[in-house]
């Protein structure tokens, strides 16, 4: 079904394809030139042409290490909620809310009608594919996580407000596949912690991909999937990317028990941790799951964005998965 | 009938001015090595003082230290009792937020009081009570990870816990602390342990002799327990309204022996219900309760909003109890 999506869509990707979650690390040039823009010290352009030769290097770097299809790396981008809420109409960003300990950050809130009114991720992701040989994925956050993650004064209810979302990022969808973009990722990372929403999910993102003709992709993590397995394979994706690593592979345990349907992009080295792991463990890892789900259905990532890592740690462990996923071709 | 205003637990920790973000600024200082312990105290001190003057500055009747010497509601107490060691994070809920779980080592034990000094503080800082938290046993177990053969199960380790918050609630009401606080939201996710979590929880209150003692259950609906948590010996059962109407018909059909909290202010959202609106709700069932006095509040902690919103939702609370005392004297 997916590999026939994939071949009308002009994608021939090889044996088992490798990508990315999404996100990588900002050099420290970038995150300098970041602050010194908020603190009205840089114009946007002068922010911008540094976040292009960021974008530029890490898309070298998917070239070198010749992943299959690549991803821009967000350099452009701070939170994956409060970039879509600062550029949709309707949106306040509210003051800091702790996330733990001592770290906070800037939660948006819903003051009015959520409106798309012009593309916000289109120019990038076509400053990426000029640049780039192999297909760029578009990124965008999903409806119920932008839901899930900001305050709403305006709707009635989280249903609702959810559905407003997806008619926003529907939009955005459109916009990117008009300009030529084929695969898009849809994250959900949220969408595991309130089981009970489950059909929510499923409806909202159904409303930004119904009819759309490009390969869509979801990626969701940090939760307890054995609730909503296997009642998200009904989310109307192609292929769910989801983490390993830290799951003791339970996760597998669940698939042999029912059936993987969808594509999945198999998550095999950790993003929360310093050390790059070897070569070995990461295609022991893959071993397993080839063991479970076919073949043909699984591609290799990390198990979430990469910006937490330093750039040298992104590389060495996108070199580790690149190396091990060769092996086993 | 009587109502007072009263906060909930936590309350926001940080700002957008730079004195408002003093409490962040020494927590990143002390942790770089450039403030010691005494310092960071000093600064804690000023915050909880200033919390509670913009408690009592807004109308409050019954205020907290915002529990702002809480990294969270888990490796507080675990950091102070004996067998436990604070571990990693994991999610508090269905929220966006974090806490450290405990990690037990060996038999758990009480190791000289962990709140009664913070207390002292905030009352001889404070014109109005102030209320003491503690987080119950069994949400205090479910957050430990047993790495310990000893207890066979989460049963165990929460009447070990039980035994230890008893020992602290005594030391506390012992210290002149007239409201007390159990907080127990792990109650609503699994509603079925009931039978052996409310005697533990009735443990603690009966140490805490002297004192008003409240059951908070929050992040879920209550109404399927409430003939239950009406047989405990709480004098307060402080509820999260915002998860359903029957809580209401509850009380409108079987009236309440206990006083009643009205976590009504919804402490996870910045929306900020009318005064009017929210005053209707209680008097619609003021026939069915004693004199109290009963109390207007938040639906949980509202250290998930921003400090300005907060402040908002403070004075709401204050202007719902006038127009209560007002339709029902
Ligand atoms: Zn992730």
């Amino acid at each position: 079904m997916s590999q026939e999506k994939l071949e009308n869509l002009g994608l021939d990707l090889p044996d088992l394809p490798l990508t990315t979650v999404g996100s990588f690390p900002k050099p420290p040039e970038l995150k300098e030139a970041r602050k010194q823009n908020r603190e009205g010290d840089l114009s946007d352009d002068d922010l911008d042409e540094q976040a292009r030769e960021a974008t530029r290097f890490w898309l070298d770097k998917q070239y070198e290490l010749d992943y299959d299809i690549y991803v821009d790396g967000e350099q452009y981008r701070g939170d994956m909620a409060t970039y879509f809420a600062e550029n949709l109409q309707g949106f306040e960003i509210g003051g800091l809310v702790r996330s733990y300990g001592n770290r906070y950050y800037r939660k948006p809130i819903v003051v009015d009608e959520i409106v798309w009114e012009e593309p916000i991720t289109v120019d990038w992701w076509r400053f990426a594919q000029d640049y780039a040989d192999r297909p760029v994925k578009g990124m965008l956050t999903g409806p119920y996580t932008m839901m899930d993650w900001t305050f709403n004064e305006h709707y009635p209810s989280r249903a609702e407000t959810a559905r407003a979302f997806a008619a926003a990022i529907r939009s955005e969808v459109e916009a990117l596949i008009e300009a030529g973009c084929k695969i898009i990722q849809i994250d959900e990372p949220a969408c595991s912690v309130r089981h009970d929403e489950m059909e929510l999910v499923k409806e909202v993102v159904g409303q930004v991909v119904e009819g759309q003709d490009a390969y869509f992709i979801s990626h969701i993590c940090y939760g307890e999937f054995e609730k909503i397995y296997p009642d998200m394979l009904e989310i109307p994706v192609d292929n769910f990317d989801l983490e390993f690593t830290n799951s003791d592979l339970y996760l597998l345990d669940l698939f042999r028990d029912d059936p993987f349907t969808k594509d999945l992009s198999f998550g095999a080295v950790d993003v929360h941790n310093h050390r790059v792991e070897s070569r070995e463990v990461v295609r022991e890892l893959i071993e397993k799951v080839l063991d479970v789900v076919p073949r043909e259905q699984i591609w290799i990532s990390p198990d979430c964005g990469l910006k937490t890592r330093t750039v040298n740690e992104a590389l060495g462990k996108m070199e580790v998965l690149a190396e091990a996923t060769r092996e086993l071709r | 009938m009587k109502i007072i205003a009263e906060n909930h637990s936590m309350y926001p920790r940080v700002g957008e001015s730079d004195h408002a973000q003093r409490l962040r600024q020494a927590h990143h200082d002390f942790d770089h090595g450039a403030i010691d312990a005494e310092k960071l105290k000093e600064i804690e001190d000023s915050y909880v003082e200033e919390l509670i003057k913009e408690q009592e500055d807004a109308g409050l009747d019954v205020v907290t230290d915002g529990m702002i010497r809480w990294y969270d509601h888990i490796s507080h107490l675990c950091g102070k009792i004996s067998g436990v060691e604070v571990g990693g994070l994991v999610r508090y809920f269905d929220t966006n937020y974090l806490v450290r779980e405990g990690i037990v080592r060996d038999r758990v034990e009480w190791d000289g009081s962990m709140l009664v000094d913070q207390y002292k503080f905030a009352a001889q800082v404070a014109s109005k009570p102030v209320k003491v938290i503690l987080t119950g046993p069994y949400t205090l177990a479910y957050f430990s990870e047993i790495d310990d053969s000893d207890y066979a199960s989460e049963r165990e380790l929460a009447e070990d816990y039980a035994d230890l918050l008893a020992r602290e609630a005594e030391v506390l009401a012992d210290s002149g602390v007239e409201y007390l606080q159990i907080e127990e939201p792990m109650l609503l996710q699994n509603p079925a342990n009931s039978s052996w979590v409310l005697p533990l929880n009735d443990k603690i209150v009966e140490a805490a002799a002297n004192t008003e003692v409240r059951l908070a259950t929050y992040f879920g609906d209550a109404a399927p327990l409430y003939d239950e948590l009406q047989e405990t010996a709480v004098d307060m059962l402080l509820f999260d309204f915002s998860y359903g109407p029957e809580l209401f018909d509850c009380i409108a059909d079987r009236g309440s022996d206990k006083r009643i909290g009205f976590g009504l202010l919804d402490g996870r959202n910045t929306k900020l219900a009318t005064a009017d609106e929210l005053a209707e709700k209680i008097e619609a069932v003021s026939d069915n309760l004693t004199d109290g006095p009963h109390s207007v509040s938040f639906t949980c902690s509202l250290d998930y909003l921003p400090r300005d919103r907060a402040r908002l939702k403070l004075e709401r609370l204050a202007e719902t109890r006038d127009k209560l005392q007002e339709v029902l004297n």
